[in-house]
C-alpha cells in the first residue's frame, strides 16, 4: 500500500461537476457548480480553499472524497485515479465533516473499534486521541447524549485511524470550545509534515494555523488564484486596516467624511491603510470621537483575504463596499 | 514463509472484504441489539404467521397429487409450516437490506461509511448478515416447540448436512436478490413498494401459500428459482428426512422424471445456475448504480 513517487499529492485538471437544476425527467437541465478547475497540492502544500457560496468549495471535497464522481477532468491522489482507483485513494485520505455523522445507539467505544477492524488497523491511537481531548469518559456513552464538540473530536480520530497523509477538514472547528480547538489546532499543526491538509473554515484562525497555501474559487466554479498567503497578501493593495465598531448605524457619508477608504464588516466598519501614518491619522481622529465605541488596528492577516476577494466576489459594485474597489486587486 | 505472509498481530488476515463486511454485520447486530421492542415485534410476526396458517391448513386442501402423498398425515399443514418458518427466516433480512441505504443516508452515516472505504456491497451485506443472524435465531427460537409437536426432529437431525447446505445456497440467493432490489434505492427513492412487489412475488413462487406442483404447465418455471426449488426440498428434509419424487411427467411436462433422483438433480441445477446469475446481476446492477448515483450526487441524499 506504498504511496506512488508522484510530483503531486493531489493534481485536479479541467474538473467539471454539474447537478441537475430543473428541467423534466426526459429533458433534464443541468447547472455547472465546478466549471473546469485545474490546481495542484504538492507535498509540503496546506490548502485552504476559499469561496463565495455557490463556488463549488464543498462540492470539490466530496469529489476528492470519493462521494462524488466528477463529469468531466480528472482528479488523482499520489497518482491514483479517483474514478478509477478509490479504494487506493481512500486509504491515504480520510475527510472529516460535520455533514458525516454515526449511529446514535452505539457507544464511543464500539464505534471506533468498528472502524479501525474494519480497516485492519490497531485502535488505540484513536482512544489515545480521545483521551488526549478529553472525551475518555464517554467511551461507553451512547454517541446520542455527545455535545457537537465531543461529535467533532469523534470524528477527528476516527479520521486518524487511518494514519491519513491527506486529511479533508470542512468546518469541523466550528463545535469546539476555546480550549479544546486550540489543542487540535496545535495536534493537527504538529503533523503537518506527515500529513497534507486541505480545508475549508470560515474561521481565520483555523485558517492561519494549518494552511500555507490559499485555494481561491470564483463563484461558477473555477479557481481564482492558488498562492502562497504571503503572496496572495502581498496582492492586497493595504497593509493595515482599523477596525471600528459604531455605537449605531451611520451613513455613507459618515465614514466617508474621514477621507480614508473604508468598507462594512457586519456591524464593524473598516478603514483601510497603506502606511502607518495614515493609521495614525484615522486613530486619531476616531479617539475622541462619541460615535465610536471602540475601534483596533492590525496589520493585514488571512482574514483580510476574506474580506477583499470573498467580500469582494459577493458585494462587488454594490454601494455597501465604501471606496474599496476589486479593480485595485493585483491578481 | 507463507505462514510469516498470513500471519499479523495473531490473526489470520482474512482478505479485507470479508473482514468489512463481518464488521460491518457485527456494528448492525449491536445496533439492532438497542431496538429490543423491534425484535419482539419480528418474533411476534412469526408466530402470528404460523398461527394463522395454521388456520390455513384446517379448511383448505390442495389438489390431489400436488403434494407427495408420503407428507400425510397433516401434509398440508406441515407443508405450510416449514414454508412459514424459512420465510420468517428471509423476509425481514431482505426488508432491513432493501431499506438500508435510505436509513443510512437519512441517519448521516453514509457519508462516514463511503469515506472510511467501506463500499456499498459491504454495507448492503453486513445488513443482510445481521438480519439473518437475527431471523434464524428468534423463528428458529419461535418454532422449535412444533418441531417436536409435528414429530420432525428426528429427520432434521437426519438430514442437517443437506439442510444446511441447501439453506446456504438459498441464502446466498436471497442476499443477492436483495442487493440486486436495494441497489435501486440508489437511484429512485421510496421504493417500498418496488420491495414488497418482489418479496410477495418470491412468497407466491415458493409456495409459501400453495404447493407448486399444483400448477402442473407453470410448475418448472417457478421451481427454476433457485429459493423456491429450495424450500420444496427442504420441505421433504423436515417432514421426511429424505428427499421423495414429486410431480409426473403428464402433469409437469418437459422430460420431468417422477423421481426423487430427478429432483435433487434439479434442484442443485436451479440453485447453482440461479445463484450464479443473482451474483452477477446483483454486483453489475451495485456498479452501475453506484456510479450513476455518483455522478448525480444522490449517493448520501434521501
Amino acid at each position: 500500500m506504498g504511496v506512488t513517487k508522484c510530483e503531486y499529492v493531489i493534481e485536479v485538471k479541467d474538473l467539471v461537476k454539474r447537478f441537475q437544476a430543473g428541467g423534466s425527467f426526459w429533458r433534464p437541465k443541468y447547472e455547472a457548480i465546478i466549471n473546469g478547475m485545474t490546481f495542484s497540492v504538492r507535498k509540503g502544500d496546506h490548502v485552504a480553499i476559499i469561496g463565495a457560496n455557490g463556488s463549488g468549495k464543498t462540492t470539490l471535497m466530496k469529489i476528492l472524497a470519493g462521494i462524488y464522481l466528477p463529469d468531466a477532468g480528472t482528479v488523482t491522489v499520489h497518482g491514483f485515479d479517483i474514478t478509477r482507483q478509490l479504494g487506493r485513494v481512500l486509504d491515504h485520505l480520510s475527510f472529516v465533516s460535520p455533514a458525516l455523522n454515526f449511529l446514535k445507539k452505539l457507544t464511543l467505544r464500539a464505534k471506533i473499534n468498528f472502524y479501525a477492524k474494519a480497516q485492519g488497523k490497531d485502535p488505540e491511537p484513536a482512544f489515545k486521541f480521545i483521551d488526549e481531548f478529553g472525551v475518555a469518559n464517554m467511551l461507553d456513552e451512547m454517541l446520542e447524549v455527545f455535545s457537537e464538540g465531543q461529535k467533532a473530536i469523534t470524528r477527528f480520530a476516527i479520521a486518524l485511524l487511518k494514519q491519513p497523509d491527506i486529511m479533508l477538514i470542512d468546518e469541523v472547528t466550528a463545535n469546539l470550545d476555546v480550549l479544546r480547538k486550540e489543542k487540535l489546532l496545535a495536534y493537527l499543526s504538529a503533523r503537518k509534515d506527515r500529513i497534507t491538509y486541505v480545508i475549508i473554515d470560515h474561521d481565520v484562525t483555523t485558517v492561519d494555523r494549518l494552511s500555507n497555501k490559499i485555494l481561491m474559487l470564483k463563484r461558477g466554479g473555477s479557481v481564482l488564484k492558488l498562492g502562497d498567503v504571503g503572496e496572495i497578501l502581498k496582492s492586497i493593495p493595504y497593509r493595515y486596516n482599523v477596525d471600528v465598531i459604531p455605537r449605531n448605524v451611520k451613513d455613507k457619508q459618515f465614514w466617508d467624511d474621514f477621507d480614508q477608504p473604508w468598507r462594512e464588516v457586519g456591524s464593524h466598519v473598516q478603514f483601510i491603510c497603506q502606511t502607518k501614518e495614515e493609521v495614525s491619522r484615522i486613530g486619531a481622529l476616531l479617539l475622541d470621537n462619541k460615535d465610536v465605541i471602540s475601534f483596533s488596528s492590525s496589520g493585514l492577516s488571512i482574514e483580510d483575504i476574506y474580506y477583499f476577494y470573498l467580500i469582494n466576489e459577493d458585494f462587488r459594485g454594490s454601494e455597501g463596499m465604501g471606496r474599496i474597489s476589486y479593480d485595485d486587486a493585483m491578481i | 514463509m507463507a505462514q510469516e505472509q498470513g500471519f499479523r498481530g495473531g490473526a489470520w488476515v482474512v482478505p479485507s472484504f470479508l473482514r468489512k463486511v463481518w464488521q460491518m454485520t457485527l456494528r448492525n447486530l449491536r445496533n439492532d441489539w438497542k431496538y429490543k421492542f423491534k425484535l419482539l415485534l419480528n418474533s411476534l410476526y412469526t408466530a402470528i404467521n404460523l398461527a394463522l396458517f395454521t388456520v390455513l391448513a384446517e379448511v383448505v386442501q390442495p389438489n390431489p397429487g400436488a403434494l407427495p402423498a408420503d407428507y400425510e398425515p397433516g401434509g398440508f399443514l406441515k407443508f405450510l409450516f416449514v414454508g412459514t418458518y424459512f420465510w420468517a427466516c428471509f423476509t425481514h433480512p431482505f426488508e432491513d437490506t432493501v431499506q438500508c441505504l435510505p436509513e443510512e443516508t437519512q441517519k448521516g452515516t453514509l457519508g462516514l461509511l463511503l469515506t472510511q472505504n467501506i463500499s456499498i456491497p459491504v454495507i448492503l451485506m453486513g445488513r443482510f448478515w445481521a438480519s439473518f443472524i437475527i431471523s434464524i435465531l428468534l423463528a428458529t427460537a419461535v418454532v422449535t416447540p412444533f418441531f417436536f409437536i409435528l414429530d420432525m426432529v428426528a429427520n432434521i437431525v437426519a438430514a442437517l448436512p443437506w439442510i444446511i447446505l441447501i439453506m446456504a445456497s438459498m441464502t446466498l440467493f436471497m442476499m443477492c436478490v436483495s442487493l440486486w432490489v436495494a441497489s435501486f434505492s440508489l437511484l429512485f427513492k421510496k421504493t417500498g413498494v418496488l420491495s414488497n412487489v418482489f418479496i410477495y412475488g418470491l412468497k407466491v413462487s415458493t409456495g409459501m401459500f400453495f404447493p407448486i406442483f399444483g400448477l402442473k404447465g407453470s410448475t418448472l418455471i417457478l421451481e427454476s428459482v433457485p429459493v423456491a426449488s429450495g424450500i420444496d426440498l427442504l420441505r421433504d428434509l423436515f417432514i421426511l428426512g429424505q428427499p421423495v419424487a414429486h410431480g409426473t411427467a403428464s402433469t409437469v411436462g418437459f422430460g420431468w422424471q417422477e423421481t426423487a433422483e430427478h429432483w435433487v438433480g434439479f434442484v442443485l441445477q436451479s440453485q447453482i445456475i440461479g445463484v450464479i446469475a443473482l451474483v452477477i446481476i446483483a454486483l453489475l446492477c451495485i456498479k452501475v448504480y453506484v456510479k450513476k448515483a455518483k455522478l448525480l450526487g444522490m449517493i448520501e441524499a434521501y
